[in-house]
């Protein structure tokens, strides 16, 4: 039999775990199919969202044949409605997660591989900006440049970056040390070839299964503004959907029901696909 | 924690409160319309507009204008109030006690349940029950505060009755004491604990999961000690780490949830005042709140660090 040099393999270092060894990782890799299906299945709905539905009908239907989630108090289809929200409410979350990876894996993979003067300097950065609380930002921006959606993107992309750069940074230390890392430089092998060859592909996954709670967050966060009357108005938006359905609710729970379960599908199912994109045993 | 950590960290908060201050200031002062648009509205000419600069003190440098901010901000000033003419500092102080009235039992509340819902479900008792605990309590965490009090709402106040839909006090009463109040604050703080519970759970019982499995857990267990025991005796005082680190940033959650949930109940808060205040344009004011918000989340994130470097030795390094 052959013998297994466990001691020379990081901890967290999924590569290094030989193929037939755990049938931990194969059960991984069947737990991951079922909650990628299970994540698309929550996601479905908002993603077909602006396909369907239509047109109006009498004020205040109930969910039924011909309006599926009714009609509100202007006999618009509340179906329709979400379908235009959602277009809002995945641009916020893609944006805003796509900007704080786009942020944190270059600098964090910077920070895990450069000199300790920039590793300080960059921490220090991420430290001070996880201080800054995000929606409030993006409130008083609202209210000081008018509501935008571009600047609630920019808003939530800039403060959320230090969640990325951190695991990208614990990730590119980690690997660091690893061995086909240390074998590539001793091979004479360059900073970015190190980078983009050995490192990236070892420390991306993790940092990428991150980019759920950020999408989640973000089109709460998104949703939240609006609510409160501070959303883009010239943008259909889930969380106005419940404000203007609010006063509603003891005559027409469908108003309030429908863009909330919306908003949880997205923010959950999203989270779910990002989560079984995550290597096993992380 | 080492001394040097514990300067560097210390060394943060002065030079976070600039970073903010110095945020808010650009924001308010470079952002797309700047501060005499919104005095004087969209279709002042420009002599009123020069007249409004001027008695704001607007037509100065940006530079002179913002050490003139800092070192009133040194002082304690936060400014005037262009809606109500009063010290931002006053209207702050004046709507405190409400949110501190929503904030302190939330946090307390959530924190209790959260706490025994994850010891009553910690692993292995319901091992069998698979992810299925943790994945509901993050879709219950997924769920928008409003509308965990839209069905509070719609259960307790519109069908049962037993509570008021909205309000600090009741209107009819001249004199509201302590009791109405806390009936009108009863669904605003269940509505913030459920939220924040669901979080404390997940955290408790990822990091109970964690110790069960510990050597010195399984000592206790094989020496004869009962589950309950071992739960609470060994297992759960160093689970509780983890939360102490979560704590200061779910202070910014607690913030930003009790700006949404004042505004659902109409609860004259500082989240409703710093909403109100945004919508009419009432810069010092949202200023102000910002600020505020941003020193109690920093603070909030210090003391955590320190109270985690008080429990557990190994940070102290």
């Amino acid at each position: 039999m052959r013998r297994r040099v466990f001691w020379a393999v990081p901890p967290n270092w999924p590569e290094a775990l030989p193929r037939d060894a755990p049938t931990a990782q194969r059960r991984g890799g069947r737990a991951r199919l079922s909650r990628r299906g299970l994540g698309l299945l929550l996601l479905a709905p908002v993603l077909l969202a602006p396909l369907l539905g239509g047109g109006t009908g009498p004020a205040l239907a109930p969910p039924g044949a011909l309006h599926w989630l009714g009609t509100d108090d202007l006999g618009r289809d509340v179906l329709a409605r979400l379908g235009q929200g959602a277009i809002t409410s995945l641009s916020a979350g893609g944006g805003g997660a796509g900007l704080a990876l786009a942020l944190g894996l270059p600098l964090g993979l910077a920070a895990g591989l450069g000199g300790r003067w920039l590793d300080d300097g960059l921490t220090r950065l991420a430290e001070l900006t996880a201080l800054v609380p995000g929606v409030l930002l993006a409130l008083v921006l609202a209210s000081f440049s008018g509501p935008s959606l571009t600047a609630l993107v920019l808003v939530l992309g800039l403060t959320a970056w230090p969640l990325p750069f951190r695991l990208a940074r614990a990730q590119a230390m980690a690997l660091r040390q690893a061995p086909h890392v240390r074998a590539a430089e001793a091979l004479g092998a360059g900073f970015f070839r190190v980078l983009g060859r050995h490192v990236l592909p070892g420390a991306a996954p993790p940092v990428l299964a991150c980019a759920g709670v950020l999408f989640g967050a973000a089109v709460l966060a998104e949703a939240a503004l609006a609510f409160v009357g501070l959303g883009d108005p010239a943008r259909a938006s889930w969380g106005r959907q419940v404000a203007d359905g609010l006063p509603l609710l003891g005559i027409a729970w469908w108003l309030v029901a429908a863009p909330s379960a919306a908003l949880v599908l997205a923010a959950v199912g999203v989270g779910f696909c990002a989560d079984a994109g995550r290597p096993p045993g992380h | 924690m080492r001394p040097t950590t514990l300067a560097r960290r210390l060394a943060q908060i002065p030079l976070g409160l600039l970073l903010a201050a110095s945020l808010v200031f650009a924001l308010m002062h470079l952002a797309p319309g700047g501060p005499v648009l919104a005095l004087a509205g969209e279709y002042a000419d420009a002599a009123m507009q020069a007249d409004i600069a001027a008695r704001f003190g607007l037509d100065r440098p940006l530079l002179v204008r913002w050490w003139a901010w800092l070192s009133a901000l040194a002082r304690g000033d936060l400014g005037t109030s262009w809606l109500e003419g009063r010290a931002v500092a006053a209207v702050i102080a004046e709507r405190l006690p409400v949110t501190l009235a929503l904030l302190i039992p939330a946090a307390l509340l959530s924190m209790a349940g959260g706490l025994a819902l994850g010891l009553l479900t910690a692993p292995p008792a319901t091992a069998h029950h698979g992810p299925w605990p943790d994945a509901a309590m993050l879709v219950l965490h997924a769920v928008p505060v409003y509308v965990i009090a839209a069905g509070l709402v719609a259960v307790f106040a519109l069908g049962l009755g037993w509570l008021p839909v909205q309000g600090f006090s009741d209107a009819r009463v001249a004199d509201p004491g302590w009791l109405d109040h806390a009936r009108h604050l009863a669904l605003p703080v269940l509505t913030l604990a459920l939220h924040q519970a669901c979080l404390t759970m997940l955290a408790f019982r990822a990091g109970l999961h964690t110790e069960l499995h510990r050597p010195h857990v399984v000592t206790a267990f094989a020496r004869g000690a009962g589950f309950p025991r071992v739960r609470l005796r060994h297992a759960a005082p160093a689970a509780l780490l983890p939360l102490a680190a979560l704590a200061g940033g779910r202070l910014g959650g607690a913030l930003a949830g009790a700006v949404l949930i004042e505004t659902v109940f109409a609860l004259p808060g500082l989240g409703r005042l710093l909403v109100q205040s945004a919508a009419n344009r009432d810069q010092p004011v949202v200023v102000g709140l910002a600020l505020c918000g941003m020193v109690a989340v920093m603070l909030g994130t210090l003391l955590a660090d320190l109270a985690c470097a008080w429990l557990d030795p190994r940070i102290r390094r």
